[in-house]
């Protein structure tokens, strides 16, 4: 199978850590008007959707419903912030949507829907079952001798979740090299780190056992990350992307702090992260 | 500052010696100073998609050549790449792995200079070959020792492959800037000996350095060292020929003539030196003195830029 994803001119990198700036600035917004919401797990995701929707992912926001698209899956549905302004961003819908992030009637919900927000492929929330889908769109992808790819974007607390397994043995006895797996690994969960509550590592050798493809990359690297991606589809086996991360990357104030897993920012604190997120978007303007 | 790696190229058919070259190599360049990449790895399909579409290994289009030329541009800017591995016992992929830029990278393999955009990116082309005589001792040697064949089936294996090796592999040499051929040992003489094939100067990089530098030494009075001028492929080629072993004194003269550091004689080991050893430091020291004018050439750079 011939690789899907090209390397990219030498100027790209610079425009996805600008994309990614912009994302980021969206999100502390929405959570700040919403007063509500995810943004650890939001910000450690933001790098790794940018690449996959601004180069990776072959998508086109006029043909949202077109069959040879590359599927994407945020089986970790509470990052869903995220998916949304990087769906905005890219044109699905309206920037001016991310206004009503989590209001009564809005399409935004805390949760993503896939019946109500355009480019969203399923919907999410209840850990553990993304991937799964993912195997079933994979399968169905190879058996209509379709060229697309699946992505499927999971936390590292919900490898804790016995179905992400079944998943991964499914995957790797119908040898899906269509399938990519790209795990979040920042650390820390709701309850704390995962660790403490559940250990998770050697996670990587788990992968491999389980009959993947396994490459570690810096999850806030585009280099390593569009490298990472490029090789999926050599061997015959699906690809698990283990993407070192840092919950709530970008905001000082939330870097790493456990109690930024599911509280939103106030008005002073969402005002004092977004000045911060500027400060870093104007340098990479320089 | 940061100075860009000496990218260096070894073609030649499977099975002349060319990871015993690159792994004495590295030992004299300093192993944490080089990285190798097996063009192997660049395999575009596993071994049963090439059975089922019918095409060999030795052709270039059952190789992604592709994106090789864009790892070897990456390794030459500075960034790390993630390779692909394909594993000969299985004859599948395996995990990718990354590959840092390190001073010296090597890459061996049957098509380095394929094409002349390929070729063109190396600092340094080496076409290694082995005279046929023992390239079928060495198999025999070794498929007799552990797969159990006879001299007459490797015969016919490597006649089997050698409309490939001509088409695909051999052609390579006439960019090369020198081409290294391993002789059998002269009916006086025990040991393996080396014959250089320069282009004349001015019509590659590197031009006969060997060649002319040979030309005033004591070992080639004493015809130890051979040098002719012989007509290759259509083309005219400067051919040194070192047949027998050197004196440690013999080296140092060689040495002195060629610029072979001392660092690289030291290691060379008893009171003779085989041509093989000779070989190996005259290669050592040719890329150390490219590795020393990418150096320099970066310090005046940045210079005159302030």
């Amino acid at each position: 199978m011939p690789s899907a994803v090209k390397f990219p001119a030498p100027g790209k990198y610079r425009e996805l850590e600008r994309k990614a700036c912009a994302i980021r600035q969206d999100v502390i917004r929405m959570l700040a008007a919403a007063g509500s919401g995810h943004p650890g797990g939001s910000l450690s995701a933001v790098e790794i959707l940018t690449a996959l929707y601004f180069h990776v992912l072959r998508v086109d926001p006029r043909q949202p419903g077109d069959p040879e698209r590359d599927r994407f899956i945020l089986s970790k549905g509470h990052a869903a912030p995220a998916l949304y302004a990087t769906l905005a961003e890219r044109g699905f819908f309206p920037l001016s949507w991310l206004e009503d992030l989590r209001r009564l009637g809005s399409p935004l919900q805390g949760h993503p829907d896939m019946r109500k927000v355009p480019g969203v492929e399923m919907s999410t929330g209840s850990l553990g079952q993304g991937l799964s889908v993912g195997v079933g769109m994979a399968l169905a992808g190879r058996i209509r001798e379709s060229g697309c790819r699946v992505y499927a974007l999971l936390g590292d607390g919900e490898c804790q979740e016995g179905q992400v397994w079944e998943a991964a043995m499914a995957a790797a006895h119908y040898r899906l090299r269509n399938l990519v797996a790209i795990v979040d690994r920042n650390g820390l969960q709701i309850d704390g780190p995962t660790e403490e509550v559940l250990a998770l590592e050697p996670l990587a050798d788990k992968w491999k056992a389980f009959g993947w493809s396994v490459v570690a990359v810096d999850g806030h690297d585009f280099g390593e990350l569009l490298s990472a991606f490029e090789s999926v589809g050599h061997a015959r086996r699906p690809t698990a992307v283990i993407a070192r991360t840092v919950k709530g990357k970008g905001v000082s104030l939330m870097e790493n702090q456990v109690d930024w897993h599911g509280k939103a920012p106030n008005r002073e604190q969402g005002e004092q992260a977004l000045k911060e997120l500027q400060e870093r978007g104007e340098a990479t303007w320089r | 500052m940061r100075t860009e790696p000496v990218l260096i190229g070894v073609a030649g058919d499977s099975g002349a010696g060319k990871s015993t070259l690159i792994r004495e190599l590295s030992q004299l360049l300093g192993p944490d100073k080089v990285a190798v990449i097996g063009l192997d790895d660049y395999h575009s399909l596993n071994r049963q998609e090439r059975k089922a579409v019918g095409i060999t290994p030795l052709n270039p289009r059952a190789n992604n050549l592709g994106l090789f030329i864009e790892h070897l541009y990456r390794l030459r800017q500075g960034e790390k790449v993630l390779k692909p591995v394909y594993d000969h016992d299985t004859g599948d992929f395996g995990d990718p792995e990354w590959v840092e830029p390190r001073p010296f990278i090597i890459c061996e393999g049957l098509h380095p200079f394929c094409f002349g955009v390929l070729a063109e990116m190396y600092d340094y082309r080496v076409y290694y070959d082995t005279h046929p005589e023992l390239k079928v001792a060495w198999k025999v040697q070794r498929d007799a020792a552990h797969r159990g064949y006879t001299v007459e089936q490797v015969r016919r294996e490597i006649r089997q492959r050698q409309w490939d090796i001509r088409g695909f592999v051999e052609p390579q040499w006439w960019y090369a800037d020198t081409v290294v051929t391993l002789i059998p040992p002269a009916d006086d003489g025990s040991v393996i000996g080396v014959q250089l094939k320069e282009p004349p100067p001015g019509t590659q990089h590197s031009g006969s350095e060997c060649w002319v530098g040979a030309q005033t030494l004591k070992p080639r009075e004493a015809g130890k060292i051979r040098t002719a001028r012989e007509w290759y492929g259509g083309r005219e080629m400067w051919v040194t020929a070192i047949t027998m072993p050197l004196t440690q004194e013999e080296l140092r003269e060689l040495g002195t003539a060629f610029g072979i550091t001392e660092a690289v004689l030291r290691r060379v080991k008893g009171e003779e030196a085989i041509p093989f050893q000779v070989l190996l430091s005259l290669l050592a020291a040719r890329l150390e003195q490219i590795r020393k004018q990418k150096e320099s050439y970066g310090r005046e750079r940045y210079a005159v830029g302030g």
